[in-house]
């Protein structure tokens, strides 16, 4: 097993796997020309035959696009050529994706979390002659739909993590695996939440640091039902990049509201105080969604 | 103002989804470990045969603190098609937690 490491400076580097499951020192990936491979505000990457040419290829996630760098013979990569989906880049953060033959068409496809949940699905489309071999066909994305629609996040700030959760939470990372075995792929969810952990028998000073978080916090709710009024209809069908659009445009719209600013500055602020009494914990959880076999109604490949 | 996930996060809530979708799945679970569920702080799953008894292993990135988080690996005791998992030490290198930076 070799490792691979990419960080937001741009640099991947390769720990290529040894004996007795240890690695090499790092060295970077490289271009076909010799030059080091280095991809800005990177995010993510993937390795996978994305091509169908036998050899492994290199998909970059970054804040901006998504790229494909074609593996070579020697194990160096060619110049990138764009990933997208009907000529718009696919974006995301705080989230990944995982590219595999979903639908057993034989072309891959490409699933994605994104930072306000959910799961993503982007069908690959392109060739699947005898000529590959010689011809590497790369597919391209038709535009995705969602099928796990996101989440509420407001109400989990309350959730206990003792209590049972029911749904994934923000910030998904997709991950394909076959989890029991009967040839189809599932989808192997991890997440984040935050968890307002009530203690048993407080003091009077935590009950007091709760009962202002919990009024700050409801406070700002009842001021973001306006906000939330104006998300179109739509919106949890939305790709991850028109989300990430419309999550922008509502953040440059509201940091100029002095209301707003007040609200919260003191949820941060109340917030800080419970985080201190490790009160108000962050966790994740790695979910399971076990894909049903295909019925008639299942769409044809 | 410079607004934090964390406001953004709260600043949405989305409308349920009516759509239709095209593949269906049973009823999503956790993966159960002796210290409760697997996962971490922006749980970020994989999987790979480590040990290599022909079970794949799940590895699990997370993000610890601001300064990068570390690798968890729970090794398959289970059998093909009924995984199980257990806790093995996190992902070292030359014998000490590597912090992997977020990303």
């Amino acid at each position: 097993m070799d490792l691979l490491h990419s960080g937001y400076n741009g640099s991947i580097l390769l720990f290529r796997g040894a004996a007795d499951r240890r690695f090499d020192a790092a060295s970077p990936l490289r271009l076909k020309t010799g030059k080091q491979l280095f991809v800005d505000k990177l995010k993510f990457v993937l390795v996978r035959d994305w091509n169908g040419d036998g050899r492994l290829d290199l998909i970059t996630f970054t804040e901006r696009n998504t790229r494909l760098y074609p593996g070579t013979e020697d194990g160096t990569f060619e110049e990138p050529t764009p990933i997208q989906v009907d000529g718009k880049e696919i974006l995301f953060r705080y989230a990944t994706a995982d590219i595999a033959d979903w639908d057993g068409d034989g072309i891959p496809d490409l699933w994605t979390g994104s930072e306000d949940g959910g799961a993503f699905f982007f069908k690959g489309t392109g060739e699947t002659s005898g000529e590959r071999a010689f011809h590497a066909p790369v597919p391209h994305l038709t535009p995705p739909f969602s099928l796990i629609p996101p989440v509420a996040y407001v109400p989990r700030l309350s959730d206990l993590p003792s209590v049972s959760p029911s749904i994934t939470g923000e910030s998904t990372h997709i991950t394909l695996w076959d989890w029991n075995g009967d040839g189809l792929l599932d989808l192997v969810i991890g997440d984040m939440r935050a968890a307002l952990v009530q203690p048993e028998d407080p003091t009077p000073e935590l009950s007091e640091k709760i009962d202002a978080f919990l009024g700050a916090q409801n406070a700002f709710q009842a001021f973001m039902e306006g906000p939330r009024a104006t998300l179109p209809a739509n919106y949890g069908t939305l790709s991850p990049a028109e989300r990430m659009q419309i999550r922008n445009q509502t953040a440059r719209d509201l940091s100029s509201v002095s209301h707003f600013q007040q609200l919260s500055k003191n949820l941060f602020q109340k917030n800080s105080e419970l985080r201190q009494q490790r009160l108000l914990k962050r966790h994740g959880l790695v979910w399971i969604y076990l894909q049903k076999p295909p019925t008639e109604d299942s769409p044809k490949s | 103002m410079m607004l934090s996930p964390f406001v953004l996060a709260l600043a949405i809530t989305a409308p349920a989804s009516s759509e239709s979708t095209p593949y269906a799945f049973e009823t999503p679970f956790l993966i159960p470990v002796e210290e409760g569920w697997a996962g971490g702080y922006y749980s970020s799953p994989t999987f790979y045969d480590w040990d290599g008894d022909g079970l794949d292993d799940l590895f699990i990135g997370n993000q610890r603190d601001t300064c990068g988080g570390v690798l968890k690996i729970y090794r398959n005791v289970g059998k093909p098609g009924a995984p199980k998992f257990e806790r093995l030490e996190d992902f070292k290198i030359a014998g000490a937690l590597p912090r992997i930076p977020g990303g």
